[in-house]
């Protein structure tokens, strides 16, 4: 457990495969580059899969607000602007669960997503980095 | 009618091999060392009714047009860390210009040539949009929209995707500096798939038969700098054309050239609840060859200031002031009209805007927006055929839409 994360703490907090950070610090710099879809690749050149709980989950308002610093119809519009543009190098995930986010990590080297931080205060694997992001 | 051709046979292949989930569906099958390869399909249909007072905007939309209907299938695949690949189909009835075709809107391979974690270079063949302004290389997506219709002035629905999509190719680079903000840079080179249309014919020389064409692809650039996490944006496009008028037996016009140079500025500062966007944009038009007339060259010119609200997730409202005019050296056409007999505001336009939006869920929307003309150049030749003698500058358009979007 890389920090104190409390079981009750509804919070969200990065979660990313270790293998994609090794080489560069996570700041809320570039994860929000990352959702604006212009960092698509890791420094060791792995495309960057960002993934996104769905609309109606409630982590997914408070990632959008709270750590974008937008509001989730200006993430969608982005996302829709490079899709109908073809500028779209990499696309957004959409995970149906907090647990599929997790797994999609641990199996896409690539892929960084948001749980809260009460899921995230059980995780005890050492595939996967939890990382605050301070709003 | 389908037309047959290599990019919708492409696109055809594409869409054959790509579930409609595949993004979702997909999760759980990705590996450890490389990401499957991952597709999505999005597609939207807007529908709009256009009601207006005295001319035709859109079809016969003094009894109520239905004659505006955008519909639209997007598929993007990503086959490698290196590769996507991108392609939509749309079908656009759009008053008398456009009879809802189904056409392939873009069809491109992008690849990454080089890419690092806050710089990549890459290149995209195919058929590529030119990302003139703002809105260009998504202009004809509803949901991309801050109204229904964008503003008149830059992105005329008459004729705006003559030149947007091309068969070419695009060199893009970009970068994302320490602070998040981001640059993108892109050369296009791509030759736009149709101008030889009566819009387009008029719009560069007059309501004549023959044949216009692009003698060789647009070459453009664009700078676009994105600033304070997506907050403002700054877009400088700058292009060149060059096409060739061959007359018919018919036209009062001999055969000739056309140089197009354009130059597009655009602002935009999205804070979220407030959004203010203001663009300009110069396109200087060249004639060659026009013998034994002798055309002389004109800058067609357009600006607009438009301001957004954002009450709730639900609505959207906003206003904007949209001017442009056929020529600046003759701003208000009395030139044009006294040496061909016109109207003079044929020869310009101004739109004062009102509207708004209602999501009714994420994916339906519906829309209404009022439109106060004064000057008629935004009406079409083929929609008004007495379009040089229209009796009074001075005319008014509702429009309301519905939209869904998958």
């Amino acid at each position: 457990m890389p920090m104190a994360l409390a079981a009750d703490d509804q919070h969200p907090v990065i979660l990313v495969n270790r293998e994609a950070t090794t080489s560069r610090a996570i700041d809320r710099t570039l994860v929000r580059s990352i959702y604006a879809g212009h960092v698509t690749h890791w420094a060791n050149g792995t495309l960057v899969r960002p993934i996104i709980l769905p609309t109606r989950h409630a982590l997914y308002f408070s990632f959008c607000t709270t750590i974008l610093g937008i509001y989730p119809y200006q993430l969608e519009r982005r996302w829709d602007q490079l899709r109908y543009s073809g500028n779209i190098t990499t696309d957004l995930i959409t995970a149906q669960s907090e647990d599929e986010v997790i797994d999609t990590v641990k199996k896409d080297k690539g892929a960084v997503g948001y749980i809260s931080a009460a899921t995230a205060a059980h995780i005890n694997d050492a595939e996967l980095m939890i990382i605050e992001v301070q709003p | 009618m389908i037309r047959c051709n290599p990019y919708l046979l492409a696109m055809v292949a594409i869409l054959a091999h790509t579930p409609a989930t595949a993004a979702t569906a997909t999760q759980s099958d990705v590996q450890t060392t490389s990401p499957e390869p991952a597709a999505q399909v999005h597609g939207f249909i807007a529908q709009s009714v256009v009601f207006s007072d005295r001319y035709n905007f859109y079809g016969n939309s003094t009894h109520g047009s239905t004659r505006y209907r955008v519909m639209g299938l997007t598929a993007n695949a990503t086959l490698s860390d290196n590769v996507t690949v991108s392609g939509s189909l749309q079908s656009r009835l759009v008053g008398p210009s456009e009879n809802g075709d189904v056409k392939v809107n873009h069809a491109l391979l992008n690849v990454a040539l080089y890419k690092e974690a806050y710089s990549s270079v890459g290149i995209q063949l195919g058929r590529v949009k030119s990302p003139l302004g703002l809105y260009a290389d998504t202009w004809d997506i509803p949901s991309l929209r801050p109204g229904i219709l964008l503003p008149q002035s830059l992105y005329n629905d008459k004729d705006s995707a003559d030149i947007i999509n091309g068969d070419g190719g695009l060199v893009y680079g970009e970068m994302t500096d320490e602070a998040g903000n981001y640059t993108r840079v892109s050369f296009t080179y791509a030759k736009p798939i149709d101008v030889n249309n009566i819009n387009s014919k008029i719009f560069y020389l007059g309501p004549f038969d023959g044949d216009l064409k692009y003698t060789k692809p647009i070459e453009g650039i664009r700078i676009l700098h994105v600033r304070n996490n997506g907050q403002t944006t700054y877009a400088l496009w700058v292009s060149h054309g060059d096409m060739r008028f061959d007359r018919a037996p018919t036209d009062a016009i001999t055969s000739g050239n056309i140089a197009a140079d354009t130059y597009w500025l655009s602002f935009r500062h999205d804070a979220g609840k407030w959004v203010a966007s203001a663009e300009a944009a110069l396109n200087r038009t060249t004639y060659t060859h026009f013998n034994p007339v002798s055309l002389a060259p004109r800058t067609q010119a357009g600006w607009y200031v438009e301001l957004g609200y954002r009450p709730s997730s639900a609505w959207e409202l906003f206003t904007r002031y949209d001017w442009s005019t056929a020529n600046l050296a003759d701003k208000k056409g009395e030139h044009m009209a006294s040496v061909y007999g016109t109207k003079s505001y044929s020869y310009w336009a101004t739109d004062t805007v009102v509207g708004a939006r209602y999501h009714i869920n994420e994916d339906a929307s519906v829309a209404a927006e009022f439109h106060s003309f004064y000057g008629t150049a935004n009406l079409t030749y083929l929609g008004n055929p007495n379009y040089f003698a229209l009796p009074t500058p001075n005319w008014n358009a509702l429009i309301v839409q519905f939209a869904y979007r998958f």
